[in-house]
């Protein structure tokens, strides 16, 4: 078809649709860029706040494990395990006394940031507790805390529950108390505040170090079948249960997209791991509509000049039709 | 298949509906070792050829027992002199209402007499309100498989059992959220020290004590069940720990496996290695020392129980099974403590229940 011989409609529609393909082709382009450029950015902050994460937990292991081996330690916490007389709840004058004799200075070790640290019998009853409360309380260890024998492996990933009476996750880390001749006596039981594993991701509380700025959302099952994040800076007393394509895989341990619809059901662009060091998913994540605010910005740009100069031709073109037929009567 | 009460939820079920092998071939070396009571358990009634069987392999069994914190109790009475338990109905339950009484004036506060579950989360409820049902002698299901529970004089038993039971819990004798404990929340209150006794099917409570033998023998102790409300042993309902198999290809192999497991020791370190939580079946492993230690009042408590067994109901009929799974004797139970519903009106629900779970069975 020759131009001169279509009409000005016809001229506006290919026009708007060279204008509206150009501006797509161009949306499209630029957001795989962008997006590309910020996964590639936010992978590399998720790298760094991983071994962040897992250099922290084995210090922790390694600080506990150092308290164990003392000479010291071993001594008082097998004799408070040897006594007959044994803490109970809610009898506060007997609890001074309960352990008669026994020394437990230097018992609980005071270069942990710990909520709780307890020393429990074998038959995990608490024994002795930093918090009073605890005392004579079960604490059935194979199900409520992080196990972990340094005998057989320290590598053990950490578990989080959340508790009821705190309304928060909570993590439990559990060592036995040994003898000379190897029995196990008793536990020592170490409580942490997951915001302290949480705040080891980051230099000097700097939350982030992007621009924009992330998000990083540490998540794990908290209860039977609930998803929690571990810690949350925001509200930290609120963990409503979270799922997300994001979270899912990374729990799973699996590759998947990056750009998906968060926990709170906006695109985002996420990157993501699972982290076995504390069963947990780490995922770094910024929104899509700021990340791809530039490129729809020049869109717009596109399409209003696109859409002007076929405004124009438009004008242009009827105005030639009509002189035309003028010249021809 | 084995699981820990898949045996009284489903065993009568899949035999019933002829799903497992017999198992006469398997357990018969062993038949005149196996401790009294534990054939009769396995012995299920298949409809297809209208016979009763033994259905399956038995491992260990155990019922229901009473723990108590020894010390606990010498702490609130202020002794270090032995405490007589009483043996009869009334007063042993009386016996731990008052000793709450004497805990908390000793200073332990939040301690509650009695840790009896009031759920219907937990197959406990159902499980210790069968002892409150033999010791007031209501008969649910007669030998025949006939259910009883339409006659007025085994209502009105039944409505006694149910009014005793939750009546600790009206009385404040048993922890507030008893009625929405799951199967080891009673185990965790009472080894917390919230408790002076629970009773727990298993022995599981002193079982998890094993490696402190401080608490396992000096501060936990058990009894066996007290006498009737008529001065009657009170008989207790065996849950035998067993093994089916199912008609498949697998199955001479899963023969050949449990002619393996069931030989005495093998059988034996596998029930001493989960912490003496059952009792074996077998009357020569119970001859082993791990069984007749006489300060292990745990084992020796649970050795009497069992001894005074009775036939499940759900062996005299397969249709009780139903009833155990939908815990309908814990939802009447956890009605009267939560919702005040009147004990008359909440057995009358239990028995609408029951009986058209019975309906649907015989028109099967």
């Amino acid at each position: 078809m020759r131009i001169s011989r279509m009409s000005c409609t016809e001229i506006l529609i290919v026009s708007l649709t060279v204008t509206s393909s150009i501006g797509l082709l161009t949306y499209l382009s630029d957001t795989r860029t962008s997006g590309h450029e910020a996964y590639d950015a936010q992978k590399q902050v998720l790298t760094e706040r991983a071994t962040a994460f897992t250099k922290a937990k084995k210090s922790l292991i390694k600080l506990i494990n150092q308290h164990l081996n003392s000479t010291e330690f071993k001594g008082k916490s097998i004799k408070v395990l040897s006594s007959k007389k044994r803490l109970r709840p809610s009898r506060p004058s007997a609890n001074a006394n309960a352990n008669g004799d026994v020394d437990t200075s230097g018992v609980f070790q005071t270069n942990l940031e710990a909520e709780s640290i307890s020393i429990l019998t074998a038959g995990a009853i608490v024994a002795l507790s930093t918090e009073a409360k605890k005392a004579g309380r079960y604490q059935p260890v194979q199900n409520t805390t992080t196990y972990i024998d340094p005998k057989k492996s320290s590598d053990v990933g950490l578990r989080f529950f959340k508790d009821p009476q705190a309304g928060r996750p909570t993590t439990t880390i559990a060592l036995p108390i040994r003898d000379n001749t190897n029995k196990r006596r008793g536990y020592y039981s170490v409580e942490i505040n997951p915001k302290r594993l949480y705040g080891s991701m980051f230099t000097q509380d700097q939350f982030s170090s992007l621009l924009p700025p992330e998000s990083t959302l540490a998540v794990a099952y908290t209860s039977l079948n609930q998803i929690t994040e571990i810690y949350n800076p925001i509200k930290p007393n609120q963990y409503p249960s979270i799922k997300s394509e994001g979270i899912n895989n990374a729990l799973n341990n699996r590759p998947g997209p990056y750009l998906y619809l968060n926990h709170q059901r906006r695109p985002v662009v996420g990157a993501y791991q699972y982290i076995p060091a504390a069963n947990m998913g780490l995922l770094i994540e910024r929104e899509q509509s700021v990340l791809f605010d530039g490129a729809r910005r020049r869109l717009t740009k596109i399409l209003i000049s696109g859409f002007s100069i076929s405004g124009i031709i438009f004008l242009a073109s009827k105005q030639l039709k009509a002189q035309v037929s003028k010249k021809n009567l | 298949m084995y699981g820990y009460s898949v045996g009284d939820s489903h065993g009568p079920t899949f035999a019933y509906n002829g799903l497992l092998l017999e198992t006469s071939d398997v357990i018969e070396q062993f038949r005149s070792d196996y401790s009294p009571g534990i054939i009769e358990n396995i012995t299920f009634l298949n409809k297809q050829i209208k016979e009763r069987n033994p259905y399956s392999i038995p491992l260990s069994v155990s019922s229901a027992y009473i723990h108590y914190w020894k010390d606990l109790l010498a702490e609130a009475n202020n002794t270090e002199l032995q405490i007589t338990i009483p043996d009869t109905w009334n007063e042993f339950w009386e016996f731990w209402g008052d000793n709450q009484q004497k805990a908390i004036q000793a200073g332990f506060v939040e301690i509650k007499g009695i840790g009896l579950p009031m759920a219907s989360s937990t197959s406990d409820t159902h499980i210790l309100f069968d002892f409150f049902l033999e010791a007031h002698e209501a008969k649910i299901i007669s030998t025949s498989g006939e259910l009883l529970l339409r006659k007025p004089e085994e209502r009105e038993k039944v409505i006694k059992a149910m009014k005793n039971y939750t009546s600790f819990y009206k009385k404040g004798w048993v922890p507030a959220k008893a009625t929405e404990w799951g199967d080891v929340d009673n185990n965790i209150n009472f080894l917390s020290s919230l408790s002076l006794m629970t009773a727990n099917p298993t022995l599981s409570i002193p079982g998890s004590q094993t490696a402190d033998e401080v608490a396992y023998y000096d501060r936990i102790a058990s009894v066996g069940w007290p006498k009737g409300v008529t001065g009657k042993k009170v008989r207790t309902e065996i849950s035998v720990k067993q093994m089916f198999i199912f008609d498949t290809d697998k199955s001479k192999e899963a023969k050949s496996y449990a002619r393996n497991l069931i030989k005495p020791e093998n059988l034996s370190a596998y029930v001493e290695g989960s912490q003496g939580r059952y009792l074996p079946v077998s009357q020569r492993i119970l001859e082993n020392p791990f069984w007749n230690e006489l300060r292990n009042t745990h084992i020796q408590a649970s050795r009497e129980t069992v001894e005074n067994y009775k036939l499940a109901y759900q062996i005299l009929n397969p249709a009780y099974t139903e009833v155990r799974r939908l815990n309908i004797w814990a939802q009447a139970i956890e009605q009267v403590c939560v919702n005040n519903t009147p004990v008359d009106v909440a057995v009358d629900d239990a028995i609408e229940s029951i009986e058209t779970i019975f309906k649907k069975w015989e028109r099967s």
